[in-house]
C-alpha cells in the first residue's frame, strides 16, 4: 500500500503514521507489509503498553553495576529505536507525560542527561501509533498526533480484500525526493487544505510538503502536480477537505479543489500582505503547471484565503487534550513521584535502585574495609529507598439547585455568588464547576463544567426561581454529569441545594406522589454509585424531609436555613481538599 | 560536529518571542520568559537559536560550574586550587540546558558521584543540570506538565540564585543563576499562579496567519534540513548583527536614564491594573530600559513602556478571576486611560 512506501521513504522526517485500527489480521498484515519495506538492520521496536520513564529513556544496568562497580547506562526504548521505527499499540491510552517525553525525544534526541548523543545525523525513531479508540472523544494525545504525518484508517478494511503478501516496492531515497520542486501555489494549496482540516500547526505543513514531494518522486515526476497534492491531502490529512460555503460557490461545489495559479482574492483587509493574483511558481515548475486544463477551472473562483480561515480552524480537531487516567485511584502504582522514603509505600514494592545506591555510597568504603566484605556491596536495609507516588485527581463539583417557589429567590442569588466564590477557589485548586437547575418540567444544565471563570460568570446571569420542581430529573442529570466527569478522569462531587419538595416526576407529570417516589429511586441509585454527595437543606424550617433524602442519597447532610455564600463555599471546599489527597 | 541549530534570524515572524528573548538575554535580572502557544509554533526553535548567537562567556577551562575566572565559586573544586595561575580561562558559548520531562531531582540538583564512592571511597559531588545552566539559560518545555515538587525546586533556586544540596551525606552550595525559559500549550493544563509570577515576561504565540509566511517557513526549514551547515552560514551575518545589538545594549543599558515621569507612569499603570506586589513594576521598568537601549535611545520613553507593558504584565493580572476582558485588552485599556493609547 502506498502509505507504507511513503513512510519507508520519508522515515523520521514524516514523523510517523497514525493508524486507526482494531487489533486483528488487517493491522497485522499492514504492519508486516510495512516491515518488508525496511532494511533488516532498521530497528523495529514495540513499545510496552504502560511504559515507565526509565523504560523510555533508559536507566542504570543494576546487575552490571553490582558486578563491575561501574555505573553504566542502559539504553531506553527510544534510543534503541533510533534510526528505525517504534510501534505503539493502544496509543490512545498513552499518558500525557510519556507522550511528551516521546515528543521531546523526537524533536531533539536524547536529553535524559546521561551521555549526550552527538552525531551529525539525528534520526529519531519514526513512530507508528496504533489508535484503537472506539469512543468518539478519544484519541491519541494531541502533541503526538501533531508529529505524525501520515494517517491511515484501517477500521473499515475487510480482511478478505487484502492480498496476503503484497509486495514491497522500493522507496525513494531522500536525496531524490528532496530535489522535487514544489511551487508556491502548490504550497498554498497545502496550506489551505491543512487549515480546512483543522491542522494549523506548522509541523503538519512541513510533513505535507515532504509527502507531496515523495509522492511526486514515486510517480517519477520532478515537479508536484495538483493530483499529487490531492493525494497528499488524502494520505496525510485523512481526506481532501471541502471548501466551506463561499458566496461565489455555484459550480465550485463539484470542483471542490481550487484552480491553480488562477486564484482571485477579493481584497481582504486582514491579509493585506498577501499578493493578489497569479502567484508565479518557480521557473522549473512552469511547464508542468501551466498545462492545467483551462476547462478544469470553470469559474470556480477560490474563496479568499485569509487569516480568518486559517485562524478559525485551530480548535476544530483536537483529540484529547490531555490523557487523564481513570479517576479510581490506585495508590502507589500510578501518579507522580513526589518523595523518596526508606519505607515502602506498598507492601510488595520494589526499591528505587539509584536512590538506594546513592544512600549507600558514602558508607561503602567504611563497611567494606574488613576483608570479608571487600569487593562486594554491603547494602543494609536502612539504605533502601522507595519511590512514593501520589495521584492527583482533578475534581469536578456539580451543583444541583432546586429553584422551586418554596426556595426564595434571594437564596438562589446567594447560591450564585457562592458559585462565584467557589470558582475563584477552584481556579486555585484547579477543579471544574457546573450547575444544573430544576425548573419547569425537566432539569436544565445551566452551566456546563467549566474552569473558565468568565464564561461561568456570563452564564450565571439571570436565572429566575419559581415554578415546578422536577427534583428527580435534576438528580438524574446530576448523576449523568458525575458519570461523564468520571469518564474523563475527574473526581465528581455532587452538591445539592434543595428543600426536598418535588412536584414533577420523571415523566413530566405533576403528580406529587410519583415525583417523591422518583426522587427516592434516583437518590438510592446515586447512593449505590457512591458518588461523593453533599446535601444542603435550604428550606426555611429544616425538617426531616431533606434529612431523609440525604440519607437515601448516602450524602452528607447540612442544614442552611439561611443559605449564604460563605458557608456553602466553606463546606464544599473542605470536601474538595479531602478529595484531593 | 554537531548539527547547528536553526538560526535565530532565519525564523519567520514570531517577533514577539524573538523580542522577549532578546530582552531577557540583555538583562538577565528580568527573570525569564514564558512562551505559551499552540503546538508547532517554533517555540523551542527560537530559544535554541538564541543560545547559539549569544555572546560567549568567559570561564575557567573544564570548570563544571562555569565560574568566571576572577570569582570562583567556593564549592568549585577545580577553581579553588592554590595556584590560581595554573587555571586557564576560555570562552564558551552561553550554556543552554534543557530540562526534559522525565528528569529526576538528583539529576537536576546534582548528586553524589556513585562511581567514585564505590570504587575509591571518595565522596565527590557530581553537579547536575542547575550547575550546567549557571550563567546561561534553562529551558523547560511543556512547563505546565512539570511535577509540583520540581516546580517548587526550580522556583526556589531561580529566586535565590543558589542551589543548596543537602543529601546523601553531602552539603554543597553553588551559584545557579540562569534565565528560565518555559514553553507550553495552555490547552494541556494550567500553570500555577506562583509559577506564573516567577517569569518576567510572557508571550502568547500562534502560528502565522498568512499563507506567504507559512510557505516561507516550510521552505526555510527544508533548506536547513538539506544542508544545516550551509544554511547556518548563510544566516550567520544576521545572527552576528543581533549579537552585536545585544552586546551594545548591555553596555548602554547602564547609562540609560529612567526619568521620574516614566517611573510614575509605570507605577500608575501597575496600580490601575491591580498587579500584585512590586515585581510587575520592576520588570516593566527593566524591560523598558532594555528596549530603549536596544533602540539606541538615551532615556526610556513612553513608547518603550507601551511596548513592553503587555509582555511584562499580562500574566500577572489575576486579581479578579471573573473579570471578563482578556489580559491584553485590559492592559490596552489601562494604557489608553493613562494617555498612552
Amino acid at each position: 500500500m502506498l502509505t507504507a512506501r511513503i513512510a519507508a521513504s520519508g522515515g523520521a522526517h514524516l514523523g510517523g503514521v497514525h493508524i486507526l485500527a482494531h487489533p486483528g489480521p488487517v493491522l497485522t498484515s499492514w504492519l508486516d507489509g510495512f516491515r518488508r519495506h525496511l532494511l533488516p538492520e532498521n530497528p523495529w521496536i514495540r513499545l510496552p503498553v504502560r511504559p515507565s520513564t526509565e523504560a523510555l529513556l533508559g536507566s542504570v544496568d543494576v546487575m552490571d553495576a553490582f558486578q563491575s562497580g561501574v555505573i553504566r547506562h542502559v539504553e531506553g526504548v527510544l534510543e534503541r529505536a533510533s534510526g528505525g521505527w517504534l510501534i505503539m499499540p493502544m496509543a490512545e491510552s498513552l499518558e500525557t507525560r510519556n507522550a511528551s517525553i516521546i515528543s521531546q525525544f523526537m524533536d531533539e534526541g536524547d536529553q535524559s542527561g546521561s551521555e549526550a548523543i552527538e552525531s551529525d545525523v539525528f534520526t529519531g525513531p519514526g513512530l507508528i501509533a496504533i489508535d484503537e479508540s472506539s469512543d468518539e472523544g478519544e484519541s491519541i494525545p494531541g502533541g503526538l498526533a501533531d508529529r505524525l504525518g501520515l494517517r491511515l484508517d484501517l477500521r473499515d478494511v475487510l480482511y478478505s480484500s487484502i492480498e496476503p503478501d503484497w509486495p514491497a516496492l522500493p522507496g525513494i531515497p531522500e536525496k531524490v525526493w528532496r530535489s522535487v520542486q514544489i511551487g508556491d501555489d502548490a504550497m498554498e494549496q497545502l496550506v489551505v487544505y491543512a487549515a480546512l482540516s483543522g491542522h494549523p500547526s506548522m509541523r503538519k505543513l512541513i510533513h505535507l510538503s515532504h509527502g507531496a514531494r515523495i509522492l511526486a518522486a514515486l510517480q517519477g515526476d520532478d515537479v508536484v502536480t495538483e493530483d499529487v497534492i490531492r493525494l497528499t491531502a488524502q494520505l496525510f490529512l485523512g481526506g481532501v477537505p471541502e471548501w466551506p460555503n463561499a458566496p461565489e460557490e455555484e459550480e465550485a461545489s463539484s470542483e471542490a479543489q481550487t484552480s491553480k495559479g488562477e486564484n482571485q482574492h477579493p481584497p481582504s483587509p486582514v491579509d493585506a500582505s498577501h499578493p493578489s493574483e497569479n502567484i508565479q511558481s518557480d521557473a522549473s515548475a512552469t511547464p508542468e503547471e501551466k498545462n492545467v486544463d483551462p476547462s478544469q477551472d470553470k469559474a470556480s473562483t477560490a474563496p479568499p484565503i485569509d487569516a480568518h480561515l486559517l485562524a478559525s480552524n485551530t480548535r476544530s480537531k483536537r483529540g484529547r487534550a490531555s490523557g487523564k487516567s481513570k479517576a479510581g485511584v490506585t495508590a502507589g502504582r500510578r501518579g507522580q513521584i513526589y518523595v523518596s522514603r526508606s519505607v515502602p509505600q506498598l507492601p510488595d514494592q520494589k526499591p528505587d535502585i539509584m536512590a538506594t545506591l546513592r544512600a549507600y555510597a558514602p558508607w561503602h568504603h567504611l563497611r567494606t574495609r574488613s576483608s570479608e566484605h571487600a569487593g562486594r556491596l554491603a547494602i543494609r536495609s536502612e539504605d533502601f529507598r522507595y519511590q512514593w507516588r501520589r495521584q492527583r485527581v482533578e475534581q469536578s463539583v456539580i451543583f444541583v439547585v432546586d429553584a422551586s417557589g418554596s426556595t426564595a429567590l434571594e437564596r438562589y442569588g446567594e447560591t450564585k455568588s457562592a458559585i462565584e466564590q467557589l470558582l475563584a477557589e477552584c481556579y486555585i485548586q484547579r477543579c471544574n464547576v457546573s450547575l444544573i437547575g430544576c425548573k419547569g418540567l425537566q432539569a436544565e444544565c445551566l452551566l456546563p463544567p467549566t474552569r473558565s471563570l468568565t464564561s461561568a460568570k456570563r452564564k450565571l446571569g439571570g436565572y429566575p426561581g419559581g415554578g415546578a420542581t422536577p427534583l428527580a430529573s435534576g438528580l438524574l442529570a446530576g448523576l449523568a454529569a458525575a458519570r461523564s466527569a468520571e469518564r474523563t478522569g475527574l473526581m465528581p462531587h455532587l452538591v445539592i441545594l434543595t428543600d426536598g419538595r418535588s412536584n414533577i416526576d420523571l415523566e413530566g407529570a405533576a403528580n406529587r406522589k410519583s415525583a417523591q417516589d422518583d426522587v427516592t429511586k434516583v437518590a438510592r441509585h446515586i447512593a449505590f454509585t457512591g458518588v461523593s454527595t453533599i446535601c444542603f437543606d435550604v428550606s426555611r424550617r429544616p425538617g426531616k424531609r431533606v434529612r431523609e433524602l440525604s440519607a437515601q442519597l448516602g450524602a452528607d447532610y447540612r442544614s442552611l436555613p439561611h443559605v449564604n455564600a460563605a458557608s456553602i463555599s466553606t463546606v464544599v471546599s473542605q470536601r474538595l481538599q479531602g478529595g484531593a489527597r | 560536529m554537531q548539527k547547528p541549530p536553526f538560526p535565530f534570524s532565519a525564523i519567520v515572524g514570531q517577533d514577539s518571542i524573538k523580542r522577549a528573548l532578546m530582552i531577557a538575554a540583555v538583562d538577565n535580572t528580568i527573570g525569564g520568559v514564558l512562551i505559551l502557544g499552540d503546538r508547532g509554533t517554533g517555540k523551542s526553535t527560537a530559544i535554541r537559536g538564541l543560545a547559539r548567537l549569544l555572546p560567549k562567556i568567559e570561564t575557567v577551562r573544564s570548570c563544571r560550574y562555569h565560574c568566571p575566572p576572577d570569582a570562583p565559586a567556593t564549592s568549585c573544586q577545580i577553581c579553588n586550587v592554590l595556584d590560581k595561575k595554573s587555571l586557564k580561562s576560555e570562552q564558551i558559548a552561553t550554556p543552554i540546558v534543557d530540562l526534559p520531562l522525565g528528569v529526576t531531582e538528583d539529576r537536576v540538583c546534582g548528586m553524589i558521584d556513585i562511581e567514585k564512592a564505590l570504587t575509591t571511597g571518595e565522596k565527590s559531588f557530581e553537579p547536575g543540570l542547575l550547575a550546567s545552566a549557571h550563567r546561561g539559560f534553562l529551558y523547560i518545555d511543556e512547563v505546565n506538565l512539570l511535577e509540583d515538587h520540581m516546580v517548587d525546586l526550580l522556583l526556589d533556586v531561580a529566586a535565590s540564585g543558589i542551589n543548596i544540596v543537602e543529601r546523601d551525606g553531602m552539603s554543597i552550595r553553588h551559584p545557579a543563576r540562569f534565565v528560565l525559559v518555559g514553553s507550553g500549550n495552555p490547552e494541556e493544563g494550567d500553570l500555577r499562579p506562583q509559577m506564573l509570577d516567577r517569569f518576567g515576561l510572557s508571550v502568547d504565540v500562534t502560528s502565522p496567519d498568512n499563507v506567504k509566511d507559512r510557505i516561507e517557513i516550510v521552505r526555510r526549514r527544508d533548506a536547513y534540513e538539506q544542508d544545516p551547515v550551509g544554511f547556518s552560514k548563510k544566516w550567520q551575518r544576521k545572527d552576528t548583527a543581533e549579537r552585536k545589538k545585544i552586546e551594545s545594549a548591555r553596555e548602554r543599558m547602564v547609562d540609560t536614564i529612567v526619568s521620574d515621569e516614566i517611573m510614575e507612569l509605570v507605577t500608575r499603570l501597575c496600580m490601575a491594573l491591580g498587579v500584585d506586589g512590586l515585581r510587575g513594576e520592576l520588570t516593566l521598568m527593566r524591560a523598558a530600559r532594555v528596549e530603549a537601549a536596544l533602540a539606541g535611545r538615551e532615556s526610556v520613553s513612553t513608547v518603550d513602556v507601551r511596548l513592553m507593558a503587555p509582555m511584562a504584565l499580562r500574566h500577572r493580572l489575576r486579581r479578579d478571576p471573573l473579570e471578563e476582558a482578556s489580559g491584553t485588552a485590559r492592559i490596552d485599556r489601562a494604557l489608553e486611560e493613562l494617555g498612552l493609547g
